[in-house]
């Protein structure tokens, strides 16, 4: 969940009415803001991610009102078509085919709010626009723009302007090997082109999604701004320019759409501004929540939570505001309904249900081989499911298998998926080794191969017994014992080669004619190898075989 | 006092006088080979207990003086005398001198005649009129041919005072004692008899010993209650998995079946089935674990197009089948509880899971790359929100949290959201996971009809709290050491 930074003093001014510090801590989470920590003025919030309209003040401020009774009912934006006009060529096509823009107008900036629409556009940039491969956007002084804007692409070599935040002209190139943006965004772009926009005055105002011009920035004495959002999917598009621009709007007083128009088919494009309608009846939210409301009841609820809810035929028919891009369906206004009435007020409620509880087949399995183990002695270990892939080559002796790699490591030595428990058990006897002897240990858990590409997954029991003196037989008793006792069968073995074993002491396990698994004496360069000190035999087992 | 407290030598005494009835100390001092003066101790210590009776007894043996010694060989000097007189007559006085004898012989020679009334003296000259026969002291001076000591009689006790008055014998006096059984003693001996009355000690009773009764003969050595064990360490289950099992009984008892699914899977049943959007920021590679090179083809009874639909129908963008179709490492069990809701399909269902997760991370303190979930579902017509909360409640309770809070939250597969906050007597609130009612596209998506509550509960918090762990690698310790308890 995204985490972001407010100011304490602006939130207050934008709701326009003093509170304690304390009342605001309390509504918050019900705006779905909790506080991770507070300095001064400066407040940490964590929030959610289907939530963008709260990635700055301006967004939360507008749900706190609802909440604090200060303002109900649905925010309404005094919106117009603005005169200033993008003009959309065919270049961008196949390159980051879809822009959206607005103005928005009479702002009154300081720091803060600057700092706010900046936190809010590289939320925005990495949440819904995927670290602005998707969807980027760029904010501008209008005053300072033609009022014709062309959205084309260009050489790289043929783009010059001053980029944001440096002095001198610098050409496409440049900016992508110059610039921290350039340098961690160049990827999402063609290496010898890039989208533009350029106005009437043939000024390059911005190369999206890289980088803005010094030329236009906003400062605090921007009274209009102009937003443009490009990217790859006409519906991220649109929400990130509908939260962006009400957002804003909250500091200013209106908002122009920009037509933008398709040079090639002369076709015009504004974004959606209507608020969607949906319908919940009293049964909805008593089916959803188990909660009985009057239709009254349920309006004055959604009003405080910046819904507008009429009665129209008996249901409630709800316009959504246009900045909520989460809600898809009744349920998620019916949420709502239960954020408003107070999830603590929610009386939790007892279900009677005809089941009987009981844990898995699987489960019982393993809890009966673990007591088997256990019942001889050994401690159980708990070891992770990934390992280093060399860790995994060298224990893979599954035939015709191959290791299964991840593709994203975070961490070294966690970059494979264990092919077998066996090398787990032998990192904890390293671990003990200031342990007293003998170390007997076992796990019970998952492993995982691919064989033709295919993965299979399964159960294993491993043991391990590493003591002064040890060997084959030592095990081969205990594996002997524990197969007679969970299944009342009894294994043979067959010899079997494998590199990590010492040869004629080791063997494939044979329960009616279906190998299940490998025992061995770990050879001692080996052990040595893995950090143990002393001579060791394991075995490992198939469970879910073992039990075919 | 016990028999196992009597000393050796008590219980040779006790199993002598059994035998004997009785005995004399002095002898019992040979036959045990020890001294009397030892013994007599011993003796008073039993007798003490009451195992004994003991009559004290002295005896007195006699030795010749030197002057003894001398008329053992030669006579006593009235002896001589009256021999040389002969049977009958008499002799000057005088005239004993001449014949031998001291004139101090004579003296008592004379003494010991007249006293003995053997004959007188009448003008100077002994009369005897008869030899007398061998008088008691000559006998007793007489035992001593061929013996140093002789034991007093006491028939013979007059006359070897006589003796001793002449300077002719000495007497020692030596103590002595007759020892029998009391009752008490008795039994004791009996009781001894039985089990042998020289036990032997031993620490360990074999199977020998206890067949054959023979332990009770022997005197098993009283265990060091002060010393330490010795050390040892049997096998024991890990405690995260104890954990584990005590969760899975609250959520049985609950009644709840449990379930589980593949750790790998395609990101169709763990994102796309649960309505998370593609391209969404959790689908990306900083979250999840994807698989390199591997595929999986998605079976078309797996909903796909049912899927496909709603996704862009809702998002109004392209829903790709080749993304959903990547192979991940689950990321949460949610996906358990939509496999198993397409399965079954018919309510009543209440289903739980505990199993791992992962998530692209680092490990420290706080995070690990994996951990395990407490998922469950409840599903039914008439599951509504404030169930959910109920059952949520309930879990807690008997997990032992008495008051927890609901907070708003977000998951793109449930609608109303809830994150679960519950208080803990130090560490303050604590947030335990996430639950809500699944939303008509993910039902739809797994083709149910009814009402499904869904949680994924933290398991790894609540393990550390219990356990009293604040480091998360720590729960899944692999170190013998420090699941022997010795850390």
């Amino acid at each position: 969940m995204p985490t972001i930074k407010i100011n304490y003093e602006d939130l207050i001014s934008l709701i326009g009415k003093s509170f304690d510090p304390n009342k605001i801590k309390e509504v918050l989470p019900n705006a779905k803001c909790n506080i991770e920590s507070i300095e001064g003025n400066i407040w940490t919030l964590e929030v959610t991610s289907d939530r963008p309209d709260h990635f700055s003040s301006e967004g939360i401020s507008r749900t706190l009102k609802g909440l604090l009774g200060v303002e109900e009912g649905l925010r309404k934006f005094e919106t117009k078509i603005s005169d200033v006009e993008v003009i959309a060529d065919e270049s961008v096509k196949l390159i980051r085919p879809f822009i959206m823009s607005a103005v928005v107008s009479n702002l009154k900036l300081d720091d803060e709010s600057i700092v706010q629409m900046m936190q809010l556009q590289d939320k925005l940039h990495d949440g819904i626009g995927q670290r602005r491969k998707l969807v980027s956007m760029g904010t501008y002084d209008l005053d300072k723009l033609g009022r014709k804007i062309f959205y084309k692409v260009m050489k790289l070599r043929d783009i010059v302007f001053v980029p944001l935040g440096y002095k001198n002209e610098m050409n496409g190139k440049e900016i992508l090997e110059i610039t921290e943006q350039g340098k961690k965004f160049r990827s999402i772009i063609p290496n010898d082109e890039a989208p533009i926009l350029e106005d009437e005055k043939g000024n390059i105002l911005s190369m999206p999604p890289i980088i803005n011009g010094e030329q236009s920035r906003v400062t605090e004495n921007t009274k209009n701004i102009f937003i443009d959002v490009t990217g790859l999917s006409k519906v991220r598009v649109e929400d990130a320019l509908v939260v962006l621009s009400t957002s804003l709007c909250e500091r200013g007083y209106g908002i122009e759409w920009v037509k933008v128009v398709d040079k090639s088919t002369s076709s015009i494009t504004l974004p959606n501004d209507k608020n969607k309608e949906l319908r919940i009846s009293p049964e909805d939210v008593k089916k959803n929540l188990g909660l009985e409301l009057e239709s009254e009841k349920i309006i004055r609820l959604l009003r405080s939570v910046r819904f507008e809810a009429n009665l129209v035929g008996g249901e409630v028919v709800v316009k959504v505001p246009i900045y909520r891009r989460d809600v898809f369906s009744s349920v998620d206004v019916i949420e709502d309904v239960a954020i408003a009435f107070g999830y603590n007020n929610l009386v939790p409620e007892s279900y009677l249900m005809k089941t009987t509880g009981r844990p898995s087949e699987k489960k019982i399995l393993e809890r009966k081989a673990k007591l088997v183990m256990v019942g001889m002695e050994f401690q159980e270990v708990v070891t992770p499911f990934l390992c280093s892939l060399q860790k995994a080559n060298k224990w893979n002796y599954n035939l015709g298998s191959k290791v299964i790699e991840l593709e994203n490591p975070s961490i070294e030595g966690y970059d494979s998926v264990r092919p077998s428990l066996i090398p787990g058990l032998l990192s904890s006897i390293r671990r003990s080794a200031h342990a007293s002897l003998p170390h007997k240990v076992f796990e019970v858990g998952r492993v995982a191969v691919a064989v033709n590409s295919k993965v299979h997954e399964f159960t294993n029991i491993a043991a391990a017994i590493s003591d002064d003196r040890i060997d084959l037989g030592e095990g081969y008793m205990r594996l002997f014992w524990f197969i007679k006792s969970v299944t009342g069968n009894e294994p043979k073995l067959e010899a079997f080669n494998f590199d990590n074993f010492l040869e004629g002491r080791s063997a494939r396990i044979k329960v009616n004619d279906l190998f299940v698994g490998i025992i061995g004496e770990v050879n001692p360069d080996n052990l040595l190898e893995e950090g143990v000190r002393n001579p060791t035999v394991v075995w490992e087992l198939n469970l879910e075989k073992l039990i075919l | 006092m016990s028999s196992f407290e009597l000393s050796q030598i008590q219980r040779k005494i006790l199993e002598f006088l059994l035998e004997n009835k009785e005995a004399r100390i002095s002898q019992l001092a040979k036959d045990l080979k020890v001294t009397q003066e030892g013994l007599f101790s011993v003796i008073e210590a039993l007798k003490n207990s009451g195992f004994l009776d003991l009559r004290e007894t002295e005896e007195r043996f006699l030795k010749l003086t030197e002057e003894g010694k001398l008329y053992l060989k030669q006579g006593l000097p009235e002896r001589r005398i009256v021999n040389l007189i002969g049977s009958c007559g008499e002799l000057d006085v005088s005239s004993l001198y001449k014949l031998g004898l001291s004139k101090e012989e004579v003296a008592i020679g004379l003494k010991w005649i007249k006293e003995k009334n053997w004959g007188y003296i009448q003008k100077g000259k002994l009369i005897v009129s008869k030899v007398p026969e061998v008088g008691e002291d000559e006998k007793i001076i007489q035992l001593f041919h061929g013996a140093e000591v002789i034991k007093e009689s006491e028939d013979i006790k007059k006359v070897t005072d006589v003796l001793v008055r002449r300077n002719l014998l000495t007497i020692e006096v030596k103590k002595d004692g007759i020892v029998q059984l009391t009752e008490k003693g008795k039994e004791e001996a009996q009781k001894l008899e039985k089990i042998g009355f020289e036990p032997q000690e031993i620490k360990v009773i074999s199977s020998y010993d206890m067949l054959s009764g023979e332990w009770k003969k022997k005197k098993i050595k009283k265990y060091n209650l002060e010393a330490k064990p010795k050390k040892y360490y049997g096998g024991s289950l890990h405690p995260y998995y104890s954990f584990e099992e005590k969760i899975r009984e609250i959520l049985v008892g609950m009644g709840f079946e449990e379930s589980d699914g593949p750790f790998i899977e395609p990101e169709f049943w763990v994102f796309d089935v649960l309505f998370q959007r593609q391209n969404h920021p959790a689908r990306e590679l900083f979250d999840t674990y994807r698989l390199k090179n591997l595929k999986t083809s998605l079976n078309v009874t797996e909903n796909v197009k049912v899927v496909k639909e709603l996704h862009e129908k809702t998002y109004g963008e392209p829903w790709s089948e080749e993304v959903a179709s990547r192979l991940v490492l689950r990321g949460q069990t949610t996906c358990v509880s939509a496999r198993f809701l397409f399965e079954r399909k018919k309510p009543p269902i209440k289903m739980f899971v505990i199993s791992d997760v992962f998530r692209s991370d680092v490990i420290d303190a706080t995070h690990h790359i994996q951990f395990k979930q407490i998922e469950g579902i409840m599903g039914d017509y008439g599951v509504t929100f404030r169930h959910l909360l109920g059952i949520l409640d309930e879990f807690y309770k008997k997990v032992g949290f008495a008051e927890i809070k609901f907070v708003p939250s977000y998951f793109p597969f449930t609608e109303p959201s809830v994150e679960i906050v519950a208080k803990h007597e130090k560490l303050g609130w604590i947030e335990m996971g996430g639950a809500g009612m699944f939303r008509p596209e993910v039902l739809k998506a797994v083709g149910v009809d009814f009402q499904v509550a869904a949680w994924g509960l933290g398991f790894d918090r609540l393990a550390m709290i219990a356990l009293g762990i604040d480091d998360i690698r720590k729960l899944r310790t692999i170190d013998l050491l420090e699941l022997r308890g010795e850390s």
